[in-house]
């Protein structure tokens, strides 16, 4: 049953890496996961003066590093996403922390993620709670087997988490762009 | 007393003596915890006595310097960190712990200052090991709110009175499928699976771990630790579901290497 969400895994890696993300197949316990690591910009300008006195503007936005996973669930049945924070290297542990970094101020926020134990690594990690997911899937009647499965997936968490998902919205652009030249 | 309320009886009761330290205070904080119970709920008591003047947000224990998860039954951190062997003869134990407050490892565990936030997660669970054997957490989801805060409550405060009444329900024979998190080092991974009632511990372990369980009826390389006894290959899943499963709904089982 996985073997096509696998091959989808490959290609999104794919995607991912001719947009140089820095990402890998992990593979577990007989299963695959998607891992993506990068950094998320964001720009908090202020301007100083120079040696000569000129103006400089410097960003002086915390730098933020994402780590992520995409990992099929065997209880729920469906993608989950789990993540990692890490502002300026301290491993952001606290929700308000989160919303404030990466600006993502939403009411549904504190029940739709969740922190736990890390599925591939020995650690925690953020992961985005599944449960809608099954019943999102199971409306739409997708199976995993359906090549479109993962990307439709992914605008499904890109519609509540868009701060997440910018490198798999890149490269998903990137990608049609290279097909509609393809075909032009 | 039927032999099944005993064995569940003896797995309520089943408890561990801790002695808790820390490097500014001469106190020393000692208890019996069910090993059902968490690090969770015991933490801001252990941090009220030994350096009440610092914040619960930067609290953690650590034994022989690994920090302990209070999100893990306590007594899955027992078997795991201590690895003593139940089949050999030992005296009462007195587990020595010690107390932090400052350099969290954030990455490693999660914080417990919000009284809402290991309730959180134990529910979590408890959701996710219900989806397992129901296919929908909807028994969890169709408590009522003081339902949910009786249970919430049984166990904070271990009382099986309470809790018995939910056992049906959580634990019913007539489920396909079970919920298993398997510790094997510290420092790898948990490995969660759902296995089928109809098999043996021996089964399931050389299904998922077939190096470690080369063979499903006899433990060559590793054996099987829950609630700090060995467990016979042999022993049919639903039986730990029934007689062993942990309050979240989950059969926690540690390996330990021969």
């Amino acid at each position: 049953m996985l073997q096509s969400f696998n091959k989808q895994l490959q290609k999104l890696e794919l995607q991912l890496k001719q947009c140089n993300y820095d990402c890998k197949i992990v593979t577990q316990n007989e299963s695959n996961s998607l891992y993506i690591s990068w950094q998320y910009s964001d720009f908090q300008t202020c301007v100083e003066k120079d040696e000569q006195c000129l103006d400089v503007v410097h960003n002086r936005a915390p730098i933020i590093n994402i780590r992520e996973w995409i990992v099929y669930s065997k209880t729920f049945l469906v993608p989950v996403l789990y993540f990692q924070v890490y502002c300026n290297g301290h491993f952001v542990s606290k929700l308000d922390e989160l919303e404030q970094l990466l600006n993502c101020h939403d009411e549904h926020l504190h029940e739709a993620v969740g922190m736990g134990d890390h599925p591939i690594e020995s650690g925690i990690c953020w992961f985005i709670h599944p449960c809608q997911t099954k019943s999102f899937f199971d409306n739409w009647s997708l199976s995993i087997n359906e090549s479109r499965y993962l990307d439709t997936w992914l605008s499904y968490i890109q519609c509540k988490f868009a701060f997440l998902c910018v490198p798999f919205y890149e490269s998903r652009l990137h990608a049609t762009k290279q097909q509609s030249e393809l075909q032009g | 007393m039927n032999k099944q309320s005993n064995t569940r009886d003896l797995v309520w009761n089943g408890s561990l003596s801790i002695s808790v330290t820390t490097e500014s205070s001469p106190l020393c904080y000692m208890t019996n915890i069910p090993r059902l119970s968490y690090i969770a709920f015991i933490l801001d008591e252990v941090r009220k006595i030994l350096c009440p003047n610092e914040k619960l947000d930067n609290c953690w224990l650590e034994f022989e310097g690994v920090p302990l998860k209070s999100h893990w039954p306590i007594g899955v951190l027992y078997d795991l960190y201590t690895a003593t062997d139940p089949d050999a003869p030992r005296s009462p134990v007195l587990w020595k712990l010690v107390l932090h407050y400052d350099n969290f490892p954030a990455s490693q565990l999660i914080p417990c200052n919000e009284p809402t936030t290991f309730r959180t997660l134990f529910f979590n669970a408890l959701k996710e090991s219900d989806y397992v054997r129901n296919k929908s957490a909807s028994y969890i989801l169709s408590l009522s709110n003081s339902a949910t805060e009786e249970l919430w409550t049984s166990i904070q405060k271990h009382d099986f009175e309470v809790y018995q009444r939910f056992i049906p329900r959580l634990r019913s024979a007539k489920y396909d499928q079970l919920p298993v998190r398997i510790y094997i080092t510290p420092d790898t991974p948990v490995v969660q699976e759902s296995v089928s009632c109809k098999e043996t511990l021996g089964s399931m372990l050389h299904k998922t771990l077939p190096k470690l369980f080369p063979s499903q009826n006899i433990a060559v390389l590793a054996k099987a630790i829950v609630h700090g006894i060995s467990i016979p290959l042999s022993t049919n899943m639903n039986l730990l579901n029934q007689e062993l499963c942990y309050t979240d709904g989950f059969v926690h089982i540690v390996i330990h290497m021969l």
